[in-house]
């Protein structure tokens, strides 16, 4: 079984990066550092057939999954730990066990229901709170504003992500044993003093594990984002501030459901081939990253809190 | 007795403890002289732990307790103190080293540096040169002198141990009380934990649980033995062990409870 497993994953691998070397050879290094990925998604859908291999520029894409990643990730984690913290230490056993079972249940919600949820709610809230028709007409050069955007992304993310965070930073905080609290308090530690420095430094290994796992499904969590991040690769600029939240985005993801109708030119399916090969890569990092900071790391390497 | 009340570390009077409606401790009263090794014995469940625990106030944090009596550590009511602060004041005045070696998961010296950083601000060179002193003091300081930035979780047991009674001396507790501090560890490990016991009651009271019979015998000045949640007989070891009063207290010398 394993061994097939293995043998699936790599035939993934290969075809993944066969189909995308044609794109890859043809656009070199710019293909992670230019930009214009949707006027050239188009232009190669309209090129006549048997027609060169175009160059892409993701560098849009990839801004758009490492800022809204990055930021929801990081958004999810402060939520998350502090969630976790909260239920493990503050609410009993037995309240522990019945809102993890709820988180759990959050975790297996399906992400289009997300996406319909932040279409439905986030995308009108963050139009009517942020967005004013004199800020529309003043980036009206530079891209579209409209309630589906960055920011909308990194909320309907945080939401997906936070569940990973809470349950894997809940275990390991359970599993840290009594008799290491109760060192704190014989220290004359108060309670806040004992999670901080003991309890949280203990459970490192799995809180770690948590975040980590939760941005790896940032960054492949496709159909919600699509669904409200405004579907164009802005790179963000440093000149439009905290401006570049309200901008329309493109994950890597979220681009291959984006452009996948496109997929009937070769070159268009050769481009979201990369896409999905560089996502691949970091799918793999972050999970294989997860995996060894949880197995703990240094002499010892029982890893402090978590046991998986 | 009475005569030793005047200057004794730990008196308990009339106490009692329970979990829910079960009763741990019925209606015990002992003291405990200053700078010597005190050791509570008894079979597993007779209470031992429970007054251990109830000494420092640990025992608050098992949500069934309930006790009835007083407790005096150095003349303090410690069940008087109803604020979080005072409480917390009373636990740094007593060390404390649990059956399980617990080093945190960082390094030996953050292990050290812990109970002292966590209330006083202190100089780096000092808390150098009182971590050196306290290491000497737990017997560790010469094997663990080059491994001070590498994990706690990578010494062996006995030496895990010892680095907790050493981290638990940081704070100078007048007081300390073990919890069978050796029964998670080999028989060198424990002869060097009770070598060390020796050497700090010099200047400190120590109240020690076990349930080695042998170890209370090599270690303990005085000794309680507790059966079934009483109090069955107290004194000095020597007599205790060579002149039992009591049939249980016989029948449990001669491993025969």
């Amino acid at each position: 079984m394993a061994g097939a497993s293995i043998v699936v994953i790599a035939l993934i691998f290969v075809f993944v990066f066969y189909k995308a070397a044609p794109v890859i050879g043809a656009s070199g290094v710019g293909l992670a550092l230019s930009g214009g990925f949707d006027t050239q998604v188009s232009k190669a859908f309209y090129a006549p057939a048997g027609s060169p291999t175009p160059a892409f520029g993701m560098l849009g894409l990839i801004a758009g999954t490492a800022l809204s990643c990055g930021i929801s990730t990081l958004c999810a984690s402060v939520m998350g730990i502090g969630a976790a913290v909260t239920v493990c230490e503050f609410c009993g056993r037995r309240g522990a066990a019945f809102f993890i079972a709820v988180v759990r249940l959050l975790a297996a919600i399906p992400s289009v229901v997300f996406g319909l949820i932040g279409l439905i709610v986030v995308v009108p809230l963050v139009e009517r709170l942020f967005i004013t028709v004199d800020m529309q007409i003043e980036y009206l050069d530079y891209f579209q504003m409209t309630g589906r955007n960055l920011l909308s992304s990194v909320v309907v993310l945080s939401f997906m992500i936070a569940p990973t965070v809470v349950s894997l930073s809940a275990d390991a905080i359970a599993a840290v044993p009594d008799s290491l609290r109760e060192t704190g308090y014989a220290f004359g530690m108060g309670h806040f003093r004992v999670i901080w420095k003991i309890v949280l430094p203990s459970a490192r290994p799995g809180v770690i594990a948590g975040v980590l796992l939760g941005a790896g499904r940032g960054t492949g969590e496709a159909i919600a984002v699509s669904m409200v991040c405004g579907g164009i690769g802005v790179i963000p600029s440093a000149g439009f501030g905290l401006m570049n939240l309200l901008a329309p985005t493109l994950p890597l993801s979220a681009a291959i459901i984006n452009k996948s109708e496109a997929m009937g030119s070769g070159h268009v399916a050769g481009a979201l081939f990369s896409c999905a090969a560089l996502l691949l890569v970091l799918g793999a990092l972050f999970s294989l990253t997860a995996r060894v900071v949880s197995r703990g790391f240094g002499p010892g390497g029982s890893g402090g809190g978590i046991k998986a | 007795m009475d005569s030793e009340a005047g200057r004794a570390a730990v008196s308990v009077r009339g106490f009692s403890a329970y979990y829910g409606g079960k009763e741990a401790l019925r209606d015990v009263s002992l003291d405990v002289p200053e700078n010597c090794v005190y050791a509570l014995i008894g079979p597993s469940g007779c209470g031992k732990t429970t007054l251990l625990r109830s000494i420092n106030r640990l025992n608050d944090f098992v949500p069934s307790f309930s006790r009835e009596g007083e407790i005096y550590v150095g003349g303090t009511e410690v069940f008087s103190l109803s604020d979080r602060r005072g409480t917390e004041r009373l636990r740094r005045g007593i060390g404390m080293v649990f059956q399980q070696p617990n080093p945190l998961p960082i390094s030996v010296r953050g292990n050290m540096a812990l109970p002292l950083a966590e209330h006083f601000r202190v100089p780096r060179a000092e808390m150098d040169a009182r971590i050196v002193d306290r290491m000497k003091q737990g017997a560790i300081y010469d094997e663990l002198k080059d491994k001070l930035r590498s994990s706690a979780l990578a010494l062996s047991g006995g030496q895990q141990q010892r680095l907790c009674i050493a981290r638990a001396l940081m704070l100078d507790p007048p007081l300390m009380l073990f919890d069978e501090p050796c029964s998670a560890l080999d028989p060198i490990a424990t002869y060097a934990i009770e070598d060390l016991l020796s050497s700090l009651k010099r200047d400190r009271t120590i109240v020690i649980v076990t349930h080695n019979m042998e170890q209370a015998r090599r270690v303990a000045d005085y000794t309680a033995f507790f059966y079934l949640g009483k109090l069955v007989e107290h004194g000095p070891t020597e007599r205790i062990f060579s002149q039992p009063g009591s049939r249980l207290l016989s029948d449990y010398i001669t491993g025969r409870v």
